[in-house]
């Protein structure tokens, strides 16, 4: 754990905004009536991680291939999304691919799987460096030794010349890392990078990035469904639910303290050692009907839901002295008061939450 | 004579390319009208020539010398052949040996295929081995060179040319049903059957063969298909159906002779054979979707 | 590697020997035997018997099957009981045309079957892919004699563009031979160039829908690079295995061009050795066949091995 612990106390993140999502929404070909996404803004900053945080479904995979234009052809998108000052909302497809990789890279949830299984990983690492820029066979291995390097794969000259396939999980993810640095990235995107690991090999992914942002200043975009792992890594937390942000802040504060009816029965749902198992209620087809509707898209589920409710809640900044914390609830106030009690209090001895992909 | 390789399911998210169109249609309950429309088909044929005896307007062994080559007429709607024979009737004729001969292709491969793929599945070891290996190496032949050698052997005739098809295709059939019968050989319900004491026979013949028939069933479709052509082609190169008798490979093959005089009793044969074995081989997809 | 090799070449012998046996064992279908077929059912007694003593069928079957084949491995293939000439010039003088036809017809459909396989995957959203993919359905189930027909009627007899019939050796002039071969070599590669559509086709869309390949998009990794380095190479091994199956169909159909644009090749010869009841000459160059496609699945199988890294490393 402590290496995680010179996080927000460092001065080496520059805090410069490096890509800016605005009123973002996405709407699929085939779904004619819901939004997958709808109004979401986040930012990411260099030399932070910037957690997401959601169940699946809730729009977090969406907004990040929005984010590349990785979504597949025909679906509507919506809003902005800037990196530095270029929109890249509607660039071509041509435009596109020189900022995927260079600029933006992003990894996800397989791991072995995500690398071609007849290439060796030299080959394919390459192939990648060589999509961006023509330096000489020296300068590649170079960039390439070195990005091996900081994500602490130690014994490049076995990892280069090995398949996928020999290597474990978390070597397979650290090496996509590895590539995204070597392609120059200063933005990952990392979906649910470390679902698929072990517990005990998620730990040194999670530390490998966390050195990699220190040292690099990257910006890092990290989706998960784990609060654990976010409350360990992140700097910031986007909560998401059905295709909105409902909750935005400090991550320590936002876990520790939830605003939001959401994030507090996401956190109450934490299977812990003491104490009672908590359930989110069950969303019936009816409830489900009324979540497509005009009012808070939680409502159905919310214990804290009233007339008000039936009136879509803005994103308001809460009381001055929060440090920057934005909610999507007209009663955020009583549920920060209910948090302070004894219930929500244990987040440390939680283990993850079964789930999967957005 | 190739077997057909059929493209794997359309991806449900399919990932974002240069024009990635995410355009998967779901089928609904009913058929999709291609399948509709071979099945009707099919149908369609299969019953106009077993009437035929019926539904032919002249004998089609009656020639002619002076209505010789003629094109389409009231009197023959699709002209006549060259030995003066009425083409429709030799067509709804030689239609009802072709199914007849596959029907006795699909008996035969059924009888050839069946216990040896049973027998291979079940006894395994060393009699799955051998057994395997036998349908190996009659697979190593060309389905069509097989045949002809064996119909050059036991002369020329429907019925040996289709016995021939039998043996080529036993093995596939063979080979089909043993790699479905190997995963239920231990299946659940096959122990609660043997420990109920119930016999070896019957367990095979009566649970294991009903659930691993599915895709032998939808392979029959294919292979009846290529049998209609492989018998046509047969009967194209003399060693199948004789003439007289009418056949739409054979008649294809004398037709061409004149080719330059009139072509329409070369495409006729041909246009006939491709729909009918492309119906039957329609319907064998939507056959297989079904099962799924 | 090495180990691998030897293995499958000893797993080659039986079925190659099971094959031999399979097609010797043709002629105890024959009805009335090989003597039957040469002085016809109303002979003497003591003709039969002379012929079966001197074609050697008066010893054993068991005996008669070692003698052929022993004979085949010392180059003696046998004699035609129709004709008299030995059927090892009877191969020998036809091999070249059935060699040419079938190499140029795999090569053509190969490499066209190919490219618009490729197109197809890439395509596989729009209209053009998938009507590429019907169309190569209808390719399949055409029959070849039909195609074959058409084409030398059409191209030869009507427009005289190619010769419809006859065969000009290469060494009566390379021009006159490809003009010779090429539609029958066209008319060939159809079904084969249909069916490697569709591999290619499926193998490329396989392993496009992969995680591995939506990495390389988000890499920013350019398209061509994508299709052809990272998502062929994974689909030419699923290719290579159905190649001899490709092959085997091609030396089928090859029997009916041939036998079609009057080819003097080893599949029309069989037409006529199985039409004359000249079992000699039929049984080995049938077994010729089935000994190759046998050969060249051996073949393709190492050479998939070979090309997985993930089976390689295992050995």
């Amino acid at each position: 754990m402590s290496s995680l612990d010179s996080r927000s106390d460092s001065a080496h993140g520059v805090g410069e905004t490096l890509v800016t999502v605005s009123d973002l929404s996405v709407r699929f070909a085939r779904a004619a009536t819901a939004d997958a996404v709808r109004g979401v803004s986040l930012n990411v900053q260099a030399g932070r991680i910037a957690g997401v945080a959601g169940e699946s479904g809730s729009g977090k995979t969406a907004t990040a291939l929005a984010m590349m234009g990785l979504l597949p052809r025909g679906t509507v998108v919506g809003g902005s999304v800037r990196y530095r000052d270029r929109e890249l909302l509607g660039l071509r497809e041509k435009e596109m691919r020189t900022v995927r990789g260079r600029r933006i890279a992003m990894v996800f949830q397989e791991t072995v799987t995500a690398l071609n299984p007849v290439l060796r990983i030299e080959e394919q690492l390459a192939m990648a460096v060589r999509a961006h820029s023509k330096g000489s066979r020296g300068e590649l291995q170079k960039t390439i030794r070195r990005s091996l390097e900081d994500v602490q794969l130690a014994d490049a000259d076995r990892v280069l010349s090995s398949y996928p396939h020999e290597l474990s999980g978390g070597m397979c993810q650290r090496v996509m890392i590895a590539m995204a640095l070597a392609c120059g990235s200063e933005v990952l995107i990392a979906d649910e990078p470390t679902t698929a690991l072990d517990v005990s090999v998620q730990h040194d992914v999670l530390v490998v990035l966390r050195e990699v942002v220190a040292a690099r200043h990257l910006g890092v975009l990290f989706i998960s469904h784990d609060l654990a792992v976010i409350n360990e890594l992140c700097d910031d937390l986007y909560v998401f639910y059905r295709g909105e942000v409902v909750e935005h802040g400090p991550a320590q504060q936002v876990i520790e303290r939830p605003a939001h009816p959401y994030t507090a029965a996401l956190l109450a749902c934490l299977p812990r050692l003491h104490g009672e198992h908590i359930r989110m209620p069950d969303l019936s087809s009816a409830d489900l009907l009324s979540e497509q509707g005009s009012g808070c898209r939680f409502a159905a589920r919310c214990e804290f839901a009233r007339a008000q409710c039936q009136t879509h809640p803005d994103l308001l900044e809460l009381d001055a002295g929060s440090g920057g914390r934005l909610v999507r609830c007209w009663r955020a106030g009583e549920v920060l008061s209910r948090a302070g009690e004894p219930q929500q209090a244990s987040t440390q001895s939680v283990g993850t939450t079964p789930g999967g992909e957005a | 004579m190739l077997p057909s390789v059929a493209p794997p399911a359309a991806s449900e998210t399919p990932l974002p390319e240069a024009g990635a169109v995410a355009l998967a249609s779901r089928r609904r309950n009913s058929a999709p009208w291609g399948a509709r429309i071979a099945m009707t088909f099919l149908i369609v044929i299969v019953v106009a020539c077993v009437l035929a005896p019926l539904l032919a307007p002249d004998n089609p062994l009656s020639t002619s010398i002076t209505a010789r080559l003629q094109g389409p007429s009231l009197r023959h709607l699709l002209g006549t052949d060259s030995d003066g024979r009425d083409v429709l009737s030799r067509v709804l004729y030689g239609g009802r040996s072709a199914f007849e001969g596959v029907g006795i292709a699909l008996l035969g491969t059924i009888i050839l295929g069946i216990p040896w793929g049973l027998l291979a599945g079940l006894a395994g070891g060393l009699v799955d081995e051998a057994l395997m290996r036998l349908a190996d190496t009659v697979l190593s032949f060309p389905a069509l060179v097989l045949a002809i050698a064996i119909t050059g052997v036991l002369g020329p005739s429907l019925v040996t040319a289709m016995l021939a098809i039998s043996v080529v295709f036993g093995p596939i059939v063979a080979r089909l049903l043993r790699t479905a019968v190997l995963p239920l050989r231990d299946a659940e319900f096959i122990l609660v059957a043997r420990s109920l004491g119930v016999g070896r026979a019957r367990i095979a013949l009566q649970h294991i063969l009903p659930n691993a028939m599915a895709p032998v069933l939808v392979q029959l479709f294919s292979l009846a298909s290529l049998a209609l052509i492989i018998e046509a082609a047969l009967a194209f190169l003399g060693l199948g159906v004789q003439p007289p008798l009418p056949s739409w490979g054979a008649d294809l093959a004398q037709a061409y002779s004149y080719f330059t005089v009139t072509p329409l009793g070369t495409i006729v044969p041909g246009l006939i054979i491709t729909i009918s074995a492309l119906a039957i081989s329609v319907t064998g997809d939507y056959v297989r979707s079904v099962l799924r | 590697m090495k180990r691998m090799l030897r293995r499958r070449i000893v797993a080659l012998v039986p079925t190659l020997l099971l094959s031999s046996i399979l097609v010797f064992a043709l002629r105890s279908l024959i009805p009335g035997g090989p003597a039957d077929a040469l002085v016809g059912s109303n002979a003497s007694g003591q003709a039969i018997a002379a012929i079966n003593r001197r074609l050697g069928l008066d010893h054993p079957i068991v005996v008669q099957y070692f003698n052929w084949l022993g004979g085949l491995f010392q180059g003696r293939f046998g004699t035609s009981y129709v004709t008299g000439t030995s059927v090892g010039s009877i191969i020998s003088e036809r091999v070249g045309a059935s060699l040419e036809l079938v190499v140029g017809a795999l090569v053509i459909a190969l490499i066209g079957g190919g490219i618009v396989g490729i197109a197809a995957a890439v395509n596989r959203h729009r209209f053009t892919g998938r009507a590429v993919l019907s169309l190569s359905a209808l390719g399949l189930s055409v029959p070849d004699f039909w195609v074959a027909t058409i084409a030398a009627g059409l191209f030869g007899l009507t427009l005289g563009l190619v010769p419809a019939v006859g065969f000009s050796p290469i060494s009566a002039g390379l021009g006159p031979n490809l003009h010779s071969v090429i539609l029958p070599v066209l008319v060939l590669s159809i079904p084969t160039g249909a069916l490697v559509t569709r591999l290619v086709h499926s193998g490329m869309v396989q392993a496009l829908d992969s995680p591995y390949i939506r990495t390389a998009w988000a890499m920013g990794i350019q398209a061509r690079r994508v299709y052809l380095r990272c998502a062929l190479r994974n689909a030419v091994s699923g290719i290579i295995t159905f190649l001899p199956l490709a092959l085997a169909g091609l030396v089928g159909a090859s029997v009916v061009v041939e036998t079609v644009f009057d080819i003097p090749g080893l599949g029309s010869e069989i037409v006529v050795a199985a039409q004359s009841r000249d079992y000699a000459t039929l049984q080995t160059i049938v077994l010729l066949m089935a000994l190759l496609v046998i050969l060249l699945n051996c073949a393709a199988d190492v050479a998939v091995a070979a090309m997985d890294p993930r089976i390689r490393r295992s050995l």
